[in-house]
């Protein structure tokens, strides 16, 4: 209230822009220097494309989610291009074929910090699905390498000695 | 085009072929760059070799050489000479073994030249250089009468071999052949009508003894060997004994230079000497029986020497044999540990300026030698060493330090009984042993009195468990402790009346009924032998590190037939035996045993294998009682027919762990191991029906009597040696056909899938195993083999092979491994293909220049490294040292650079932090900027 009367006391003396009086109501006045209405035109071009940002977001979230599954091929081709012998590089390509997507798991909750809204879980779920299908190949990479634990043979060494049930001795007679 | 084409292709060909052999041979390459050998500095530093040369059969004084020695031939079948001053062999020669190399006779070392004569049929004359004891001539004597051979006496003197045979009722015929060209001289006949089979002869040069008739009216002819037309003297056994003599008598020629023989009488309580000549003159005098005679001659004068033994104190009485005069200065009287019995086997009494000095050559009962001069023992050999027949090799105790942790940690005092800690006597307890090491350590700091200790300060444990103890048993009845590091003997122990059991060639059997872990108990082995007078069995405990007896002998009151050493400890740690004497009754020693034996009874098999009638029988022990312990015959096997024997019965070494049950394929998966802790290999040697020799070879489940396989091989003959580990056995032979020696292998696998994952039992399974084997030429000749064990069986096998040519052997396992591929093309992670012959590499050869002869058995037996394994060698030589199969692969190296790695790592430490002192300093500079 006292706003108001502040406004009634102070309108005698100072010209008021911004708010039309109601007496002002039916005045056209015009436009102040530098304004064109195209820029006001451009203005609300500016707030159609804003709102279309949550549009971006999104997109730009589905790229990230998306993005392991693009390496894919990539990463075949490495692993075509490593070959299937034990050496140092081909081990560390398929090593660092591991550790990326296990990585990149663990930090799940920090790339998708910045993305929110509907598709959040469905993108968090793509970008799971891509590492486990890069962890996959890479599996499958260490498998036809021979590297993985899955014949008998692997486990040999964990195999303990059958324990003897019956005792024995002889030989010759002595007498 | 086509020919260039075809032509590259060719070249493509071989070039593969190349590339191929290449690969083989960098393979093979690597193989034995995997075996250890010795760098030229580190001979003798891991092992030993003790020569000896055996029980001493003949021996004589070399006095006209420049180099004073003595000769001597053994009962090895060796020719050696001996240092005077020391004992030690200046030269060995070690001819056949066995008869073939029997030596028969010695002499010709007063002419300057050495003559020998060994061997049956036919005799061979051996002529030495006798300093360098190289062989200047050798020739064959052309023996007539070859059943004849042991009756034969052989004389030789002044460079003529005479070669003396009785014909029985009629003559002596004397051959003399010249003993370096081996011409027959001379073929006499001295008639002796009186001699038959019965006649007891003796030869005392140029006569021949024989004594002739019944006891009581006995008569002693003499027959000159050398003059045809001499009659046969004679000379009536009342003459030399008068009147009031016993019979049997029973004739000896005395050792020593002069044709002299003693006649003992009275059941050899007495004996008389006859000094045979032309006219025989017989001494007056009794000597007792027992004494050992010798006759040394000073200035001409013949001097008799009476060795008597008693009480350990060996005497030696010399006196003028014509008039029994005794001659003090000459006797002597010696006390020493190492004579037992002895009887001078050679004597030599020089005139020097100071007067005669006698040197006595003494061989004990024991088959040690001792040099004896004035009253002084100069030295002794322990030659009972040569001939050993059981071994074991025993963890020293801990020492006296680590004894007081152990006694402070004792593990019943810290049971807690009746829960309450004694907190302050155990307080009390700490700081009292904590003084006491404070003392020892300050009193070796001020290089005080050593403490008191009842063990030598250097026969403790090791940190690697390689200084061990080598307890051995000996033909002679003798033990010994020898230490590992340098071969010392550190105690002997001679136990009296006891031999070794008959049927077995003379074994003596070693158990180790408790090691020197369980302190405060003392380690204890047990020795199961047979008494020489009864034939019944002794029982004989001691302590293998101190050499005491514990027990004492204990005679058992029956015959021994098999005995098994239980797997199982009492309360105080000691393995009980089980004795299955003759009545198939089954004894346990110690009788507090009993119960724990017959606690395990169900689970107990014992078997036996007679080797004159070929059968074996496995008895159960599953009806014993908790009192009494009942043998039960579950099985037998009539197993050789009538021209197969039984030669070998090999059983797998107790003690071994198989850490790997299974072996990996090309494709990965797993052929698991048969592993039958129960299976025994059994070798039949004989003839084959059509007049070859054969070989069989059984594999035998001694629990259920299961025949698991049985291969024969045809036209092969011994010698066999058989090595039986883990899943495989490696057995030798000779082939007849190929005329070479072979060794074959075998291996067992239970199939890719494993019956019963968890325990074994022969009883449950049915399935036979899975056979491989193959075959391989050994190009040379094998006198024994064992394979090498660890304490976890996580290092590779390698077998341990005494070549004939006196080398040691290190076979890896891999080289006779039957799964070698014929088919380069499939092929196994470290399997080698498949050569026929196996090749000696000179770096395998563990002993390296120090050659072994006549290996009579290896013993192998883990280091507390389990890479490492000992290796002890023993026949007429003892050879110890260690092999390391996979490499030491769990200690640094030798020459790993310790100050190196300290240095390096100080100084990285050191410039660390002064970097990083400058770096905050520079930081701290910038920051002022």
């Amino acid at each position: 209230m006292t706003a108001i009367k502040q406004n009634t006391k102070r309108s005698k003396w100072a010209l008021d822009f911004a708010h039309k009086n109601k007496q002002e109501k039916n005045v056209d006045i015009a436009s102040p220097p530098g304004y064109t209405p195209a820029v006001a035109l451009f203005h609300a071009v500016d707030s159609i494309r804003e709102s279309d940002s949550n549009h971006l977001i999104i997109k730009k979230s589905w790229d990230l989610a998306l993005g392991p599954l693009k390496q894919v091929p990539m990463n075949l081709f490495i692993m075509y291009m490593a070959g299937n012998s034990i050496s140092i590089f081909p081990i560390m390509m398929v090593g660092m074929l591991i550790i990326r997507p296990v990585k990149a798991l663990f930090t799940l909750q920090q790339t998708f910090k910045v993305i929110e809204g509907t598709h959040a879980f469905g993108q968090k779920f793509v970008y799971f699905l891509g590492q486990l299908v890069n962890i996959a190949l890479a599996l499958y990479k260490c498998q036809s390498m021979g590297l993985l634990p899955t014949h008998a043979s692997d486990w040999l060494a964990f195999v303990e000695p059958q324990a003897r049930l019956e005792y024995s001795s002889g030989g010759f007679i002595y007498v | 085009m086509a020919p260039f084409v075809r032509s590259f292709r060719g070249n493509i060909h071989r070039f593969l072929i190349d590339v191929q052999i290449l690969q083989y041979l960098i393979i093979l390459v690597g193989l034995f760059n995997l075996s250890l050998c010795l760098y030229e500095d580190q001979v003798g530093k891991f092992d030993w070799k003790q020569n000896y040369v055996g029980k001493i059969k003949f021996a004589s004084f070399d006095t006209v050489s420049a180099a004073k020695k003595i000769i001597v031939a053994t009962e090895e079948n060796v020719i050696a000479a001996l240092n005077l001053k020391s004992g030690q062999i200046l030269w060995r020669r070690v001819l056949e073994k066995g008869y073939g190399g029997q030596i028969r006779a010695l002499g010709g070392v007063t002419d300057g030249d050495l003559v020998s004569v060994s061997g049956g049929v036919p005799a061979i004359v051996r002529a030495w250089d006798l300093a360098t004891g190289h062989i200047l001539h050798e020739w064959p004597i052309a023996e007539q009468n070859h059943d004849r051979i042991k009756d034969v006496k052989w004389h030789i003197k002044d460079g003529t071999l005479h070669h003396i045979l009785p014909i029985y009722n009629s003559a002596v015929e004397v051959t003399s052949y010249d003993s370096k060209t081996g011409d027959k001289l001379k073929t006499r006949r001295v008639s002796a009508p009186f001699i038959t089979q019965e006649t007891e002869c003796v030869l005392a040069a140029p006569y021949l003894a024989c004594l002739k008739g019944d006891s009581s009216l006995a008569v002693l002819l003499l027959v000159h060997l050398f003059d045809t037309h001499s009659q046969p003297q004679s000379v009536t056994i009342n003459t030399i004994f008068g009147a009031g003599a016993q019979g049997p008598y029973h004739l000896e020629s005395i050792l020593g230079e002069e044709p002299i023989i003693s006649i003992s009488a009275d059941n050899n309580q007495r004996k008389r000497i006859l000094l045979v000549g032309e006219v025989p003159v017989p001494i007056q005098r009794d000597i007792v029986g027992d004494a050992a005679l010798y006759v040394v001659s000073i200035d001409n004068e013949k001097i008799l020497l009476e060795t008597t033994y008693k009480n350990g104190v060996t005497e030696i009485v010399a006196s003028e044999l014509l008039t029994s005069k005794p001659m003090p200065n000459i006797s002597t009287s010696v006390t020493h540990n190492s004579l037992l019995s002895p009887t001078i086997i050679a004597s030599v009494c020089p005139r020097q300026t100071k007067g005669v000095t006698c040197r006595h050559l003494l061989a004990s009962e024991d088959h040690s030698v001792a040099l004896l001069q004035h009253n002084k023992l100069i030295w002794a050999r322990e030659e009972a060493l040569a001939n050993i027949v059981a071994v074991e090799i025993i963890e020293l105790p801990m020492s006296d330090r680590d004894q007081e942790i152990e006694t402070e940690f004792d593990q019943k005092e810290s049971i807690d009984v009746d829960s309450s800690w004694d907190v302050l006597s155990m307080m009390f307890r700490r700081i009292g042993s904590q003084l006491k090491q404070a003392k020892t350590f300050l009193q070796s700091i001020l290089s005080l009195t050593p403490q008191q200790s009842n063990q030598r300060m250097d026969l403790v444990r090791d940190k690697f468990g390689l200084h061990k103890m080598i307890v051995l048993v000996t033909s002679a009845g003798k033990l010994y402790g020898i230490e590992t590091r340098k071969g010392e003997i550190i105690w002997q122990l001679r136990v009296r009346g006891i031999r070794g059991f008959s049927k077995r060639s003379d074994a003596i059997i070693l158990y180790v009924q408790r090691g020197s872990r369980h302190f405060p108990y003392p380690p204890q082995c047990v020795l199961l032998a047979e008494d020489k007078q009864t034939g019944e069995g002794i029982v004989y405990t001691f302590n293998p590190i101190t050499g005491q007896p514990l027990d004492g002998l204990v005679k058992l009151g029956y015959r021994i037939k098999q005995s098994m050493l239980l797997h199982v400890t009492t309360d105080d740690f000691l393995r009980g035996i089980l004795i299955f004497d003759i009545r198939d009754k089954v004894h346990v020693y110690p009788k507090g045993a009993t119960a724990i034996a017959a606690s395990i009874a169900k689970n107990t098999y014992i078997f036996t294998a007679d080797q004159t009638t070929g059968i074996l029988s496995g008895y159960s022990l599953s009806y014993s009682t908790s009192q009494e312990l009942i043998s039960h015959k579950v099985w037998e096997l009539l197993l050789s027919p009538k021209n197969q024997r039984i030669t070998h019965v090999v059983s797998k070494n107790p003690i071994e762990r198989v850490h790997s049950q299974g072996r990996v394929l090309s494709d990965r998966s797993v052929l698991y191991k048969y592993i039958n802790p129960n299976l025994v290999t059994i070798v039949t040697e004989g003839v084959g029906h059509t007049h070859k020799n054969t070989l069989n070879l059984y594999l035998l489940d001694v629990v259920s009597g299961a025949m698991i396989f049985s291969i024969m091989h045809k036209r092969v003959r011994g010698p066999v040696h058989v090595v039986h580990s883990e899943n495989w056995i490696v057995y030798s032979y000779f082939n007849e056909k190929s005329r070479r020696t072979e060794i074959a292998s075998l291996e067992l696998y239970e199939g890719k899938i494993q019956s019963n994952t968890t325990v074994f039992s022969s009883l449950t399974t049915t399935k036979l195993p899975i056979v491989e084997r193959q075959a391989f030429i050994f190009p040379a000749a094998i006198e024994s083999m064992r394979e090498t064990i660890t304490e976890k069986g996580i290092t590779s096998k390698h077998i341990i092979v005494a070549l004939a040519n006196g080398g040691i052997l290190e076979l890896p396992w891999m080289m006779v491994d039957p799964r070698r591929p014929i088919n380069p093309e499939v092929r196994e992670e470290g399997v080698i293909p498949y050569m026929p012959e196996i090749p000696i590499h000179m770096d395998a050869i563990i002993n390296y220049n120090q050659s072994v002869f006549r290996v009579s058995g290896i013993h192998t037996s883990p280091s507390g490294l389990e890479s490492t394994c000992l290796v002890f060698v023993h026949g007429l030589d003892l050879f110890y040292t260690r092999v390391a199969p996979s490499k030491t692969f769990d200690v640094l190296k030798e020459d790993f650079d310790y100050y190196l790695i300290v240095i390096v790592l100080a100084a990285l430490l050191i410039s660390s932090y002064i970097t990083k002192k400058l770096a905050s300093q520079k930081a701290q500079k910038q920051a002022w900027k």
